[in-house]
């Protein structure tokens, strides 16, 4: 019995070399085992910022761009935590604008609004774009129990089909993800982006952006359920698929690893962690 | 740096054999477990049996000794049963069973196997554990019992503390805790200095492995994958990416459970190899 014998802090194991990357090889992979930030633009849709209850994490500008400094995540869309103050919608809205203030184009606001407010909702919306310059909206089915084919979404969905701007839905692999694949089709003119594709039943979430052109798929959740990004490429596209991370609740570090390890083109890779994005941003 | 990670790598958490809730077309067989470990230059793995976790307990382990047997990479996690049942194995008798085995630790999943936790119901086991340091892995959404989604977390952690509090020295490592957990992690953890939490499923907080390791060092937290639920790269990116120290990301890669697996009274197989 080998007792008390201690493990030293170094101690390469000599296993085989399988892996389709070696250190040094230019591969999105072999940056990511070296902890370097990754070398292709990367824009992560699908973030927070602000208070919340529950956690006591560093959540302030500096933080969470040291965060993102590490990985190579050049921009970030967030939003407020659906789990924060929820019905204060100028409140969760204003923590995304002090980012989006500080750090003008890392940043890229949210709108969220809550549809249980709707007599709200336009000044609101308003005030997100003509005063604090947001690029997107985020709504949430489950946080504010209302669906998203409920008639109080209308002006919102509008609204961002008048402009062609993106809206981040959080969905679940479940009812919700139809419920926004039916607003995609009524309003072509925006994007749509179904939040944590791959939880819960992902067969929904391919069947659905099949049929959906401007439904797009972001990968964020807490499993990394193996082959789960092959198959969305293999069986949606490259071009439809979203690196997101739900910073600062899921760790960035840990959702990145989905698209950098996963059996694709680096092409695919490349088009998943930004490329996407700056289309459907329209940042150029 | 050279062709493999500077790091000695276990998976502390994975599973083979088939599970209850696969999505068509994953991976589940072992041959699968460790051609994903060589993707990521992972070397080492503690492995339990899906089916003693999502099935029959007796069964699962002896499939999990076979499959290790004569494997100086892979280390066996029995999944346990509390010896006060009928038939059950007095705990020196199932304890004698995985000396033999060269077992790494226990996992106690109660919900699924439909037991107690409490020490009141456990204790000969836990007092038979500590007194052999052999660790003691608790699923944490099960810690309550019951259904896993029933009872509320603060309740789980509870039954967490009472254990981890009356034996003192029996390591115990939680697994499948949840990503907003931390506020009832850092109580027992500042409490109890035998309790670690494993990096894996859920358990993926932002500035996570920065702020455990800042508060208690670097031997607090252990990596494992959950495989075949969960792939291990991202879970490595997660600690590569970490702003620690290198010896930090060594401990949570592999050195602290190779330092709980030298503590064991017996031999535990799949952690040293020859001349090692």
């Amino acid at each position: 019995m080998p007792a008390a014998r201690k493990a030293g802090p170094a101690e390469p194991h000599g296993a085989s070399k399988r892996a389709p990357w070696t250190p040094g090889d230019g591969t999105l992979a072999s940056r990511a085992l070296a902890g370097l930030p990754l070398d292709v633009p990367v824009i992560d849709v699908h973030a927070h910022v602000g208070p919340s209850m529950g956690i006591d994490r560093p959540l302030g500008v500096e933080a969470v761009s040291h965060l993102m400094d590490a990985i190579g995540i050049d921009r970030a869309a967030i939003s407020g935590f659906m789990f924060g103050t929820g019905v204060r919608l100028e409140t969760m809205n204003d923590w995304v604008a002090e980012f989006v203030r500080a750090r003008p184009g890392r940043f890229l606001g949210y709108c969220y609004v809550n549809p249980n407010y709707p007599e709200a909702m336009i000044a609101e919306i308003d005030r997100c774009f003509d005063e604090l310059g947001f690029a997107g909206f985020k709504i949430h089915v489950s946080w504010n129990d209302y669906p998203y084919d409920g008639e109080r979404y209308a002006p919102l969905y509008e609204y961002a089909a008048a402009r062609g701007l993106p809206i981040l839905a959080h969905t679940w692999g479940d009812e919700a993800v139809r419920q926004l694949a039916r607003m995609a089709r009524q309003h072509p003119g925006a994007s749509f982006i179904a939040g944590h594709s791959g939880a819960g039943d992902v067969s929904i979430n391919i069947e659905e952006a099949l049929r959906t052109p401007n439904l797009l798929l972001e990968i964020t959740y807490s499993g990394g359920t193996p082959r789960m990004t092959e198959r969305l490429v293999r069986e949606v596209g490259a071009d439809r698929i979203m690196f997101g991370s739900d910073t600062v609740l899921f760790a960035a570090s840990h959702q990145v690893g989905k698209v950098v390890f996963a059996d694709i083109l680096e092409a695919d890779k490349a088009a998943i962690l930004g490329g996407n994005a700056r289309r459907v941003f329209g940042l150029g | 740096m050279d062709a493999s990670l500077p790091y000695w790598i276990v998976d502390a958490w994975c599973a083979a054999g088939p599970y209850r809730t696969r999505q068509p077309g994953t991976p589940y067989a072992f041959d699968e477990l460790l051609a994903e470990h060589e993707r990521f230059d992972i070397g080492r793995r503690l492995c339990l049996s899906a089916e003693a976790r999502d099935g029959v307990p007796d069964e699962g382990n002896a499939e999990i000794t076979r499959l290790t047997a004569g494997r100086d990479d892979t280390g066996a996690i029995w999944v346990a049963l509390p010896p006060a049942r009928f038939g059950g194995r007095p705990a020196e008798r199932l304890l004698a069973d995985a000396q033999a085995a060269g077992v790494a630790m226990l996992a106690f999943f109660p919900a699924t196997h439909g037991h107690h936790l409490a020490t009141w119901a456990n204790g000969d086991l836990y007092a038979a554990m500590e007194e052999a340091r052999l660790p003691l892995a608790i699923d944490v959404a099960q810690a309550a019992g019951g259904d896993p989604g029933a009872a509320t977390p603060q309740v789980r952690y509870e039954a967490i503390h009472a254990v981890a509090a009356a034996y003192p020295k029996l390591p115990i490592v939680l697994w499948n805790a949840w990503y907003m957990d931390e506020r009832l992690q850092v109580p027992i953890l500042d409490a109890c200095p035998n309790v670690r939490v494993g990096l894996a499923t859920v358990f993926v907080p932002t500035f996570g492995i920065e702020q455990y390791t800042a508060r208690y060092g670097p031997d607090r937290l252990i990596f494992g994958s959950s495989w075949p639920v969960q792939s291990p790269g991202p879970l490595l990116t997660y600690v590569l990416y970490a702003d620690v120290e290198d010896a930090a990301k060594a401990a949570i890669l592999g050195g602290t459970v190779r330092e709980l697996c030298a503590e064991v009274r017996w031999p535990v197989r799949g952690m040293w190899g020859e001349g090692e």
